[in-house]
């Protein structure tokens, strides 16, 4: 017969060793590999100063996340990332198309001539547990400018409970100076800065 | 102080002088302040206000410096003290027309760049009365809008900046006449004068 102190030391004992396990490679869940975007869990909003009374905020509806995940050394990780400029949205877009005008519109994001936004990482900087920022190149409008995101890792599953498979979820967000690529119209009237916000859950490809 | 050497300026002339000095001066700073905080979002749309103010003043001062270039031609101005050498004299008379072209040019170019502005933002005379544009330049396309929008903008900064200088180089004369010279040509252009009735002989003519 065990003591109730024998008992509670035991248990203490026997958690942190299970606990200390379950971490002694790495804090994330799931495993290295490629990871492919859910469209269905992920969203990209946008955020612009207008005239100083708002930050106008809209999104894209047609993007597209890779990751390539290294959770032991996730400086060796890399994303990349392609955006439909067409597919922006603004939630009133007035009594002339709005959507249209700005994903179109050769004073803006021209989807015609400039089909693609795109992100390329660079590296990995670790700046916390579950913390980073990627360095990488983004290209709009035909112009290659460094951009720097400031990831988080939400949480991540050794296996999703409907997909079954290793799942991640990040939150990205970053600014660009639109006038850097060449977009300036109506700066600084509707902000130079755009801020972005990525949310979006990973399913690791086959 | 020496004998005057002549009549004062009109009251009229003494009062749009110094309403339009005041007004001129308050526009300088408010077009040096709004240039920078409309680009700025934490001040932006105060400085929205302050561009809409701006012009409302700019309207103001236009109407006042045409009828002051009226009273101008069909009113006697005072003399020179006769001890003022030549190139003082045409100094002061070019500084003096180039105020009456930089107070009709500077509300001009600021109205031909709003004009000309591909934003189209309307002019609110202090709030109650829109300003129209100057039609010949609704015409224009987008790049032209823009094109000429900067163009006069150009031209507004620079009078303005002009106008500093010319401002100091006035005001500096005038202080150099009161204090070092000694004669009256600041006096007479003060207002509230006419309880000194230091030997002018009239307060109207």
């Amino acid at each position: 017969m065990i003591s109730t102190k024998q008992f509670f030391v035991g248990a203490a004992i026997a958690f942190s060793t299970f606990s200390g396990a379950a971490s002694a490679s790495n804090s994330v869940a799931a495993p290295s590999g490629i990871y492919a975007m859910d469209p269905t869990h992920a969203s990209l909003t946008w955020k612009v100063n207008h005239f100083g009374l708002s930050n106008y905020t809209a999104r894209f509806t047609k993007f597209d996340v890779k990751l390539n995940l290294d959770v032991d050394v996730i400086e060796n990780s890399s994303v990349t990332a392609t955006i439909d400029p067409a597919s922006v949205r603004t939630d009133y877009t007035g009594d002339v198309d709005f959507d249209d005008e700005i994903a179109n519109g050769d004073k803006f994001l021209n989807a015609s001539v400039f089909p693609k936004i795109e992100f390329v990482s660079r590296s990995v900087e670790k700046t916390g547990d579950k913390t980073a920022l990627i360095h990488g190149e983004m290209t709009m409008l035909g112009v290659t400018k460094p951009v720097t995101l400031s990831a988080t890792l939400n949480g991540a599953m050794a296996a999703h409970p409907y997909a079954k498979v290793p799942a991640v979820g990040f939150h990205a967000e970053g600014t660009i100076k639109r006038s850097e690529f060449g977009f300036d119209h109506l700066v600084p009237y509707v902000g130079d800065d755009v801020s972005f916000v990525i949310e979006a859950e990973f399913i690791k490809a086959e | 102080m020496q004998q005057a050497t002549d009549i004062r300026y009109t009251k009229t002339a003494v009062l749009l002088h110094w309403l339009i000095a005041l007004m001129i001066i308050g526009m300088m700073a408010a077009g040096i302040w709004m240039t920078g905080a409309i680009k700025e979002k934490e001040t932006q749309a105060a400085a929205f206000e302050m561009y809409q103010l701006h012009k409302s003043f700019g309207i103001v001062i236009l109407a006042l410096s045409l009828l002051r270039l009226g009273w101008r031609i069909t009113h006697k101005q005072p003399g020179m003290p006769k001890e003022m050498p030549a190139w003082e004299r045409a100094a002061a008379q070019i500084t003096h027309w180039l105020f009456y072209g930089l107070m009709i040019a500077l509300p001009v170019t600021g109205w031909l760049m709003v004009s000309a502005s591909p934003l189209g933002l309307p002019t609110m005379f202090f709030g109650f009365a829109e300003v129209p544009h100057m039609g010949a330049l609704a015409g224009l396309d987008y790049a032209g809008k823009e094109l000429w929008e900067e163009r006069f903008e150009e031209m507004h900064e620079f009078i303005a900046f002009g106008g500093i200088g010319l401002l100091l180089l006035h005001v500096g004369a005038a202080l150099k006449h009161h204090l070092i010279v000694r004669d009256d040509i600041l006096v007479r252009m003060l207002p509230f004068l006419n309880i000194l009735k230091n030997n002018n002989k009239s307060e109207e003519d």
